[in-house]
């Protein structure tokens, strides 16, 4: 059922690839291909593939309820992450996300903490200090400093 | 010989101290990638590139880096097939098979010896193949334009549809996925945007790193959130890392043929080392398992599926630096590394950056050597690494993928991409699409229009100059074969068992 349901996803994204490929069009193409017809072929090739997969699904099980809401609770908090990761700067943000995943992968409370600060530090002091990658301060604490 | 002279030049490369502590440094990372399990070595690879990257390593020195964690994975994959029954790696699904059951037996020592050496001597020879084959490939592709160009991308393509992954179709389907994705962000020959929707930042296109995270890296931690238990595991107890030289003779043609298999196997495009070990395993147990041993704990059937994927991975980076066509999924990472460069891949590469080439070249010949000490002698240490907990290791993996996202042009927006391609690809391999396709698929997408469109505006049109010209004809009946391949290998297994 679900290889089914995510054939047709597949089909419908195969159709707005190719149909929105068709208004690629430009007034002088030096070849005689152009930019539309590679996309378009994709799409049409990607919507036949996946209309055979549609009528021949493989039985696949979903995971159970509570590792999806595993999963869900992880995308949350890489999301977060995503977010904050300029706003509260690298270090406040990586130590609430660190702390957050160790928790998720069963780690105990005061060692999901100690996690969290060591990797956030020792990778802030590698990449920022060491290697030179600037990593974001975050605009709160620039505020802060002025 | 001229072959000679081009290895000399490239030791000198590889023996600079950089280079050698950068090929001791990814042999170290590359067992450590390779024996935990989930951790592969593309996802190696893709959180080591953007340091090396960024930090503004020369180009050879960190393909030196990451081409070791690539060959060092095969090694390390082993530890925790013989151990724990686990794979670390998908190249070490089969060593699983006789090495578990022999450290059961109490021989886990002699079996991470046995396979340890297995691996040397497939990784050296495969080594050898390349500095050999090499050459001589570059010298014919150089003869290739853009047709021949864009049929040998069919011929890759309908080889990693054939046999990658259980169903041809969704294989395909995630080839085709990996060529739509190449197709974002500005038209180079006509200016055109694709499919940017007004987004300055995918105006260059999906970064390369910024895919291979999402796809490998984040979707692989959620894999793990359910497959994951958190009971500690029990090692067994190891006394010595020993092999005797008649057991070790016992298996020296294993060794030898699976060392071929897994060379040929990693040339062919996108087909890496969980082939070859499955091939050589299967081809072992035909020849070999007169007493039904295998099964069992037998060193030849130990022996085979490790020195074939360690050849594998020498194989795949053949066509890689000599057609800038990647032989296995990790190669289509330190292409896409290359690419970031500026570095274009191709039949020019052997003349063009021979101190690229050759340096990486002789730094495998001392890289094996080195993996080789770490491997035996050392090998306790990694089995210690094994001990460490999901809580730290996931986090870890987490930040490193994050921060090199976003060091490479510091900005967040490539993480949210790289969030959404993570789910995708945990769909997509929960249904059993395969992940290297769509890696291949991307980056060659670009070569692969780019090439079709030149052949057309040559011809004026004419679909005629893919079928004109020996190598486009080989090439056809190459894809054609590799199609009817499944019907011919179904015809002969039937006869074969009728006799």
């Amino acid at each position: 059922m679900i290889d089914r349901i995510f054939a047709l996803f597949l089909m419908a994204l195969a159709a707005f690839i190719g149909g929105y490929g068709l208004t690629f069009d430009v007034p002088f193409s030096y070849d005689p291909l152009g930019p539309k017809a590679f996309p378009v072929a994709l799409g049409a090739l990607l919507f036949v593939l996946s209309f055979i997969v549609f009528l021949k699904p493989a039985d696949i099980k979903a995971g159970s309820k509570s590792s999806i809401l595993r999963g869900i609770f992880f995308i949350g908090i890489l999301v977060f992450y995503q977010l904050s990761f300029n706003l509260l700067g690298f270090l406040v943000s990586t130590t609430i996300t660190v702390y957050f995943i160790a928790k998720l992968f069963k780690g105990r409370t005061l060692q999901s903490i100690i996690t969290a600060v060591c990797i956030s530090f020792s990778v802030y002091v590698i990449f920022d200090v060491i290697l030179k990658i600037p990593l974001p301060l975050g605009k709160i604490i620039e505020k802060m400093v002025g | 010989m001229e072959v000679l002279s081009l290895l000399y030049n490239g030791f000198t490369v590889a023996l600079t101290a950089m280079n050698l502590g950068l090929a001791l440094l990814g042999a170290l990372l590359g067992t450590l990638f390779g024996a935990l399990p989930g951790l592969g070595p593309i996802n190696g690879v893709a959180l080591l590139l953007p340091i090396a990257y960024t930090i503004g390593l020369p180009p050879e020195s960190s393909l030196i880096l990451l081409a070791g964690i690539y060959y060092g994975a095969e090694y390390g994959g082993r530890i925790s097939s013989i151990l724990l029954n686990v794979p670390g790696d998908a190249g070490a699904v089969f060593t699983t098979l006789e090495g578990f059951p022999l450290s059961q037996k109490g021989l886990g020592g002699p079996a991470l010896a046995l396979s340890g050496l297995s691996s040397f001597i497939g990784s050296t020879l495969a080594v050898v193949g390349l500095t050999f084959f090499g050459p001589l490939m570059s010298k014919f592709a150089i003869s290739f334009g853009p047709p021949e160009y864009f049929v040998l991308m069919v011929f890759a393509f309908s080889t990693i549809t054939v046999l990658m992954g259980k169903r041809p179709v969704k294989s395909l389907i995630s080839v085709v996925i990996g060529l739509i994705l190449a197709v974002v962000g500005v038209d180079s020959t006509t200016g055109v945007l694709r499919y940017t929707f007004n987004e300055p930042e995918l105006y260059d296109g999906f970064e390369f790193l910024t895919v291979v995270v999402g796809f490998f890296a984040v979707s692989e931690v959620l894999l793990m959130l359910e497959h994951y238990n958190s009971d500690t595991f029990h090692l067994p107890k190891i006394e010595r890392v020993y092999i005797s030289l008649k057991e070790f003779l016992m298996c020296k043609w294993a060794i030898l043929r699976s060392a071929v298999i897994g060379f040929v196997i990693g040339v062919l495009p996108g087909t890496g080392a969980s082939i070859a070990s499955a091939v050589s395993y299967t081809l072992e147990k035909k020849l070999s398992d007169k007493e039904g041993t295998f099964g069992n704990g037998d060193y030849r059937g130990l022996a085979a599926p490790e020195s074939a994927n360690n050849a594998s991975a020498g194989g795949a980076l053949v066509p890689m630096l000599t057609l800038g066509i990647p032989g296995s999924g990790t190669t289509a990472v330190l292409l896409g590394a290359l690419m970031l460069y500026n570095i274009n891949p191709g039949p020019m590469l052997f003349t063009e950056q021979p101190k690229l080439v050759w340096g990486l070249i002789a730094s495998m010949y001392i890289g094996n050597i080195m993996l080789l000490v770490i491997n035996l002698p050392l090998v306790k240490v990694f089995t210690k690494i094994l001990q460490i907990p999901y809580w730290i290791l996931v986090p870890s993996v987490v930040v490193l993928a994050f921060v090199g996202v976003y060091s490479v042009n510091l900005s967040t927006y490539s993480l949210m991409i790289a969030i959404i391609l993570g789910v995708l690809g945990y769909i997509l391999r929960k249904l059993n699409y395969s992940m290297a396709p769509i890696i291949l698929g991307f980056v060659l997408g670009e070569i692969m229009e780019d090439n079709l469109r030149r052949a057309l505006s040559m011809s004026g049109g004419e679909f005629g100059i893919f079928f004109e010209g020996r190598i486009n004809i080989v090439l056809w009946i190459l894809v054609a074969a590799m199609l009817f391949m499944p019907i011919i290998i179904k015809i002969i297994k039937k006869k074969y068992f009728k006799s």
